[in-house]
C-alpha cells in the first residue's frame, strides 16, 4: 500500500473520465424505460443507521467519515 | 397518446435530480449490536415536502439509544448509556430546468460530543439528460468532550469539497465517478482512551491537522430488464498515512411489481496510521488506540426487501422496507479486541404524496 499515493489515485481518476468520455452517447426517451426502472436507482436506500455504521465503523468517500471519532462514535 | 407517452418515458429520468425528487414521510428503526458490548436503537423520522414545482423542503430527526461497555472507551466492565440526538433540515431549489442547488443543517448533541454542520450543493443536467454533474462544499465545527482526558470541551472543524459526475452509457448502464478533498483540523482523539507508555496511563494524543483525498468509481448495468448489477470502488488516503480501499458490489431484482429486492457485499482494506503502535516501548509525541487507525480489514453482507403498497396495478402510496447485515472487521496488531462481528438492521415505513 505504500506504492499507492496521490499520483496512483489521479490516474485512476483520469483512466476512468477516459473511459467515460468514450462511452459517451445519446439515449433517446424512448430508450430510457430501463434506466427508470427501480433496480437501476443510482442512490442507496439504506437507512440511517447503516450509514452512520458505514462513515463510523468502516469509513469511506460519503459525507461525515473525517475525524477521530465524531460523533455517535461509540 | 404517442407523444403523450414519449412525454411520460422521459420524465421517468434515470438521473434523477433533487427537484424530482417525490414527497414523502418516513418512520424508522434501526438496531446496532455488536461483540464489543456496543448495543443501539435508533428510532427516527424524515420528511420532504414540495412546497413549489421548484422548492422542496427536508427535514429528518433520530435519537440513537447507545448502551456501551467497549475496549475503546473503558478498562473496566462497566456500562454507559446515552443518548445522541441528529437533526438534519434544508431546502433545494430548482433555478431551471437543469440545475438544483441545495443547502442542508445538520446538528448532532451527545453528552460528550457537539455538531452543527452546513451543506452546499449544485447538481447539473445535460439537455439530452445523459449527464449529471455535482458539486458539494460542506463544513462543520464540533466540541469535543469534556470527558476523562480534558475537562472542558475541545474545538475540531472539518472543510470538505466533493465532485462527481453521472453519465449514462447506454439504455442498460450508468456510470458514476467522484472525488472528495477534506481537511480536519483540531482535537481528533478520544476524550476517553488511554495507553499504557513506559509504565505508565498516558492521554491519547494525535495529530491536530489531517488532510485526506480519494476517488470513487460506480458502473451499474441491467443484465436483464428486472435485475441490475452494480460495482463500486473507492481509494483513499491521507496525511496520517492512512489508505484504504474499499469494493461493492451487489444486485438488485424487481421480482414482483409491487417487490425489490437487493444484496451486496462490501469489503475493505486499510493500512495503520504512521504514529500507531499496540505497545509504546519509548514515550511519543502522538499515540493511539482507536481503531480507525489500525490495518484491518471488513466484509459486509446485506440484505435489504423493499415492498410498494398497494400492490400493483394500483400506484404506490406507501413503502415498506427493511434490511439486515452482518459487519465483520479484523484488526491486525490489536491485542484487545482483534475481531468485531456486528449486527445491524433496519425498517422503515414510507408514505409517498
Amino acid at each position: 500500500m505504500d506504492s499507492l499515493d496521490g499520483a496512483a489515485m489521479m490516474r485512476l481518476l483520469f483512466l476512468s473520465l477516459l473511459l467515460l468520455q468514450a462511452s459517451c452517447v445519446t439515449v433517446r426517451a424512448w430508450q430510457r424505460e430501463q434506466l427508470s426502472r427501480r433496480c437501476m436507482a443510482l442512490d442507496d436506500e439504506f437507512g440511517a443507521l447503516t450509514e452512520q455504521v458505514r462513515g463510523v465503523r468502516v469509513g469511506g468517500l460519503r459525507a461525515g467519515t473525517g475525524g477521530g471519532g465524531g460523533c455517535g462514535c461509540r | 397518446m404517442l407523444s403523450l407517452g414519449l412525454l411520460c418515458s422521459s420524465c421517468r429520468e434515470p438521473l434523477q435530480s433533487l427537484s424530482r425528487k417525490p414527497g414523502e414521510v418516513t418512520l424508522h428503526a434501526g438496531y446496532y449490536r455488536d461483540n464489543d458490548q456496543v448495543e443501539v436503537w435508533q428510532p427516527g423520522v424524515r420528511f420532504r415536502v414540495p412546497l413549489h414545482r421548484r422548492v422542496q423542503v427536508h427535514g429528518a430527526y433520530s435519537v440513537d439509544a447507545i448502551s456501551a461497555a467497549s475496549v475503546d472507551i473503558v478498562a473496566s466492565a462497566s456500562r454507559v448509556i446515552e443518548q445522541r440526538h441528529e437533526f438534519r433540515g434544508g431546502v433545494d431549489l430548482s433555478i431551471n430546468e437543469n440545475t438544483t442547488i441545495g443547502s442542508t443543517y445538520r446538528g448532532s448533541r451527545e453528552p460528550d460530543y457537539q455538531s452543527d454542520g452546513l451543506a452546499m450543493q449544485v447538481e447539473h443536467e445535460n439537455d439530452a439528460r445523459t449527464r449529471s454533474l455535482r458539486f458539494e462544499v460542506r463544513a462543520r465545527r464540533d466540541l469535543v468532550g469534556p470527558g476523562w482526558n480534558f475537562l472542558s470541551a475541545q474545538p475540531y472543524g472539518n472543510f470538505a469539497g466533493a465532485a462527481s459526475i453521472t453519465q449514462v452509457l447506454d439504455r442498460r448502464s450508468l456510470l458514476r465517478i467522484g472525488a472528495i478533498a477534506e481537511a480536519g483540523v483540531g482535537t481528533q482523539w478520544s476524550p476517553y482512551r488511554y495507553l499504557w507508555m513506559q509504565g505508565a496511563a498516558y492521554p491519547e494524543r494525535t495529530p491536530e491537522f489531517r488532510f485526506r483525498s480519494g476517488a470513487g468509481v460506480r458502473y451499474q448495468r441491467a443484465l436483464v430488464s428486472t435485475l441490475a448489477l452494480f460495482a463500486e470502488y473507492e481509494l483513499q488516503g491521507d496525511t496520517w498515512n492512512v489508505w484504504q480501499q474499499t469494493a461493492t458490489v451487489g444486485l438488485r431484482w424487481d421480482v414482483l411489481p409491487w417487490l425489490l429486492l437487493e444484496a451486496r457485499t462490501l469489503g475493505s482494506y486499510r493500512t495503520a496510521a504512521f504514529f500507531y503502535s499496540s505497545t509504546y516501548n519509548v514515550a511519543q509525541q502522538w499515540r493511539t488506540r482507536d481503531r480507525s487507525l489500525v490495518q484491518g480489514t471488513s466484509l459486509w453482507p446485506q440484505v435489504s426487501a423493499r415492498v410498494a403498497l398497494p400492490g400493483w396495478p394500483a400506484t404506490a402510496s406507501w413503502e415498506w422496507g427493511t434490511s439486515a447485515g452482518m459487519l465483520w472487521q479484523h484488526y491486525e496488531d490489536y491485542p484487545w479486541l482483534p475481531d468485531r462481528f456486528a449486527f445491524v438492521a433496519e425498517s422503515w415505513i414510507r408514505k409517498l404524496f
